[in-house]
């Protein structure tokens, strides 16, 4: 039902204007890194022609490619260990109602979203230095799969949310234990969610800089350090190269997680 | 110990929630015996405690006092998933990923049974529920009567010796409901599984049950055929709950083995069957009685008013509804009645405002414990 015309947001005075301006602002950067990305000169303010050559030279680059490796196998490390504790986490938060420290729990899993980033980092990094723990792509994975556990665990409890507790209690009825009810049961039926969670903690530790970089140690860079030195000796159409793939695989991943996260039962015909 | 063997035995059966604004009692020592090979219905509005007590026999509910036995052997202590039960859901929580095929082999596999028993008891199971045709189908490409019936295809795979329906029917419409009772009934006879099946609709009761248990307050308040509910209903909540009734207010004057000679208000005199719990009733006891509005006859008011059996009131109100007319009838008294007579041939039709007099058999008419 549409809502009565007086109450209609869209008839607000302003509601194009400031529409338009939050697009452009947000987008708008985004488009001129991806176009300029195809400059033909070295100028990224001056429009000179459509080349692919600075693409063909960011895959050449030996920096970019170490670090690249780098970010991907970092990501894949922490996303599929924050991915496993997230769907503990919500298994224990959601399905055990009565456990009493449930209201503190929810809060201490989603308190890496709220705290200042560089507040992390630091600690991090004082807390590896404390314990001993070399800094290098080891410390990197862990202080991503900590900071990644509440963008993991936002998909897979809403997944979980939505599955009745009468499946898992079909599931005992018909012989199952519960190790296996969750095997044969509730795990294909979270999976959407487990993937969905997967893929945007993927993309979360594949962007990060500020953890990464006071983590990182010398040596182990990944794809934003990267770039972020490459800025430093001047911007190039290389950078934008790469900062444009780097949009192009973080968007890709961000649609699938939502299409995951709604996907529903084969239904109709 | 019983000489019959029950399928389901239930002792003393307790059980309370702990609630943050104090204890509920949903099931107050409860006690049932539900024989092999019966149609068996608990009925009740909801929150009477049915649904609770089936959970406790899946193993869904652990109890808070009591004892389940199945076949003479304790039950309590298991896990559902090692008790030889299973459940048709309410909302058939028919597994979304799997097919029907998949969803009806399910208890067989996790039983660890040869797949191709499996695979054998699977067809037979579509057969028997007249699904074969649909095996390739995920659930949420049936209607609801078919999902329905997958539901009750796996519950009936592994063969369990009871069989618990969670208000199977409610999620149907009216035709389709009508239809289901006789396959549920039908399907019971032919697998000679005991079902126990919780339902609020007593239609559904009396139209599938061998017996019922009519439950209120997490507690049983009758429990016998569908005749004996309907005829002979213990106490006011049964007699109210089952079918339509009428309730006066009367003093028992004399007992004579099972008939109870009671004056009502305003003096008129009827003959009442006492039973039951109401057994204990004495003279000078004010007491209720229940008369069905089909077991009321109405005769147009002799000369002599007060004669015989007959109570005097007079028509206030009548509706036709095909095979029946129901009268609404003011007692002299001011008591309202209802009285339901066939539309047969002789039938006579009473006008609103004549004046009648109406009468009951004391075999109709019951003496209620409370």
């Amino acid at each position: 039902m549409k809502p009565p015309r007086s109450r209609d947001l869209k008839r607000y005075p302003g509601f194009g204007a400031v529409t338009w301006a939050c697009l452009v602002f947000l987008y708008g950067p985004l488009l001129v890194i991806a176009l300029y990305s195809f400059n033909e000169i070295r100028s990224i303010t001056v429009w000179g022609g459509f080349s692919l050559h600075w693409y063909a030279k960011a895959f050449n680059n030996e920096l970019i490619q170490r670090s690249t490796w780098n970010s991907l196998v970092i990501a894949l490390c922490a996303a599929s260990m924050a991915t496993t504790l997230a769907t503990a986490a919500a298994l224990a938060v959601i399905r055990h109602r009565r456990f009493r420290a449930r209201e503190t729990c929810i809060g201490i899993i989603n308190l890496p979203l709220m705290v200042p980033e560089i507040v992390t980092a630091i600690a991090s990094l004082v807390f590896f230095v404390l314990v001993g723990i070399p800094l290098g792509v080891g410390s990197i994975v862990l202080a991503h799969t900590v900071f990644c556990i509440p963008f993991a665990y936002l998909p897979i409890s809403a997944r979980l949310e939505g599955i009745e507790g009468y499946y898992e209690e079909a599931a005992g009825d018909l012989y199952a234990d519960s190790r296996r009810a969750f095997r044969h049961v509730l795990l294909p039926m979270l999976m959407p969610g487990v993937l969905a969670g997967f893929m945007l903690a993927f993309i979360i530790s594949l962007d990060d800089f500020i953890i990464t970089n006071f983590v990182a140690g010398p040596g182990a860079s990944t794809l934003p350090l990267a770039i972020y030195g490459l800025v430093r000796t001047g911007l190039t159409p290389e950078i934008n190269a790469v900062s444009t793939l780097l949009l192009l695989v973080s968007v890709i991943f961000v649609i699938l997680s939502c299409l995951l996260g709604r996907k529903r039962y084969p239904a109709g015909h | 110990m019983t000489s019959e063997l029950f399928a389901v035995n239930g002792i003393s059966i307790t059980k309370v929630y702990a609630g943050g604004t104090g204890d509920v009692v949903a099931l107050d020592d409860v006690s049932i015996s539900i024989k092999d090979n019966e149609f068996f219905v608990l009925l009740g509005p909801s929150g009477c405690g049915k649904t609770t007590l089936l959970r406790c026999i899946a193993g869904f509910e652990a109890l808070t006092a009591g004892r389940i036995l199945l076949f003479g052997e304790g039950i309590d202590h298991l896990p559902p998933h090692r008790r030889p039960v299973n459940t048709v859901f309410q909302h058939y929580a028919l597994f979304p990923h799997m097919t029907v095929s998949d969803n009806i082999a399910f208890s067989l596999r996790m039983l660890r049974r040869d797949e191709r028993e499996i695979a054998q008891t699977v067809e037979r199971m579509l057969a028997l529920v007249h699904m074969a045709e649909f095996a390739g189908r995920y659930p949420a490409q049936l209607s609801g009567g078919q999902q329905q019936r997958v539901a009750l295809a796996r519950a009936l795979a592994s063969h369990p010796k009871v069989l618990l329906l969670d208000e199977p029917l409610s999620a149907l419409d009216l035709k389709l409901r009508q239809a289901m009772r006789l396959e549920l009934k039908q399907l019971q006879e032919e697998t000679g599984i005991t079902f126990v099946l919780v339902t609020h609709d007593q239609d559904e009761a009396l139209s599938m049950g061998d017996r019922i248990a009519v439950m209120s307050k997490g507690a049983i308040q009758q429990t016998g055929t569908p005749r004996e509910i309907y005829d002979t209903p213990v106490n006011r909540f049964v007699a109210d709950f089952i079918g339509e009734t009428n309730f006066l207010d009367a003093t028992i004057r004399s007992v004579n083995a099972n008939t109870a000679d009671c004056v009502l208000e305003g003096g008129a005199r009827t003959g009442a069957t006492l039973a039951g719990p109401a057994a204990r009733m004495r003279p000078g006891d004010r007491v209720l009685l229940s008369v069905r509005p089909e077991k009321i006859a109405v005769r147009p008011r002799q000369q002599q008013p007060g004669a015989g059996h007959g109570i005097d009131g007079s028509i206030t109100r009548s509706v036709y509804i095909g095979t029946d007319t129901l009268y609404q009838i003011a007692l002299d008294t001011r008591t309202p009645l209802i009285a339901r007579l066939q539309n047969s041939r002789q039938a006579t039709d009473f006008a609103v405002g004549e004046a009648v007099s109406v009468s009951f058999d004391a075999a109709a008419c019951r003496v209620l414990a409370d």
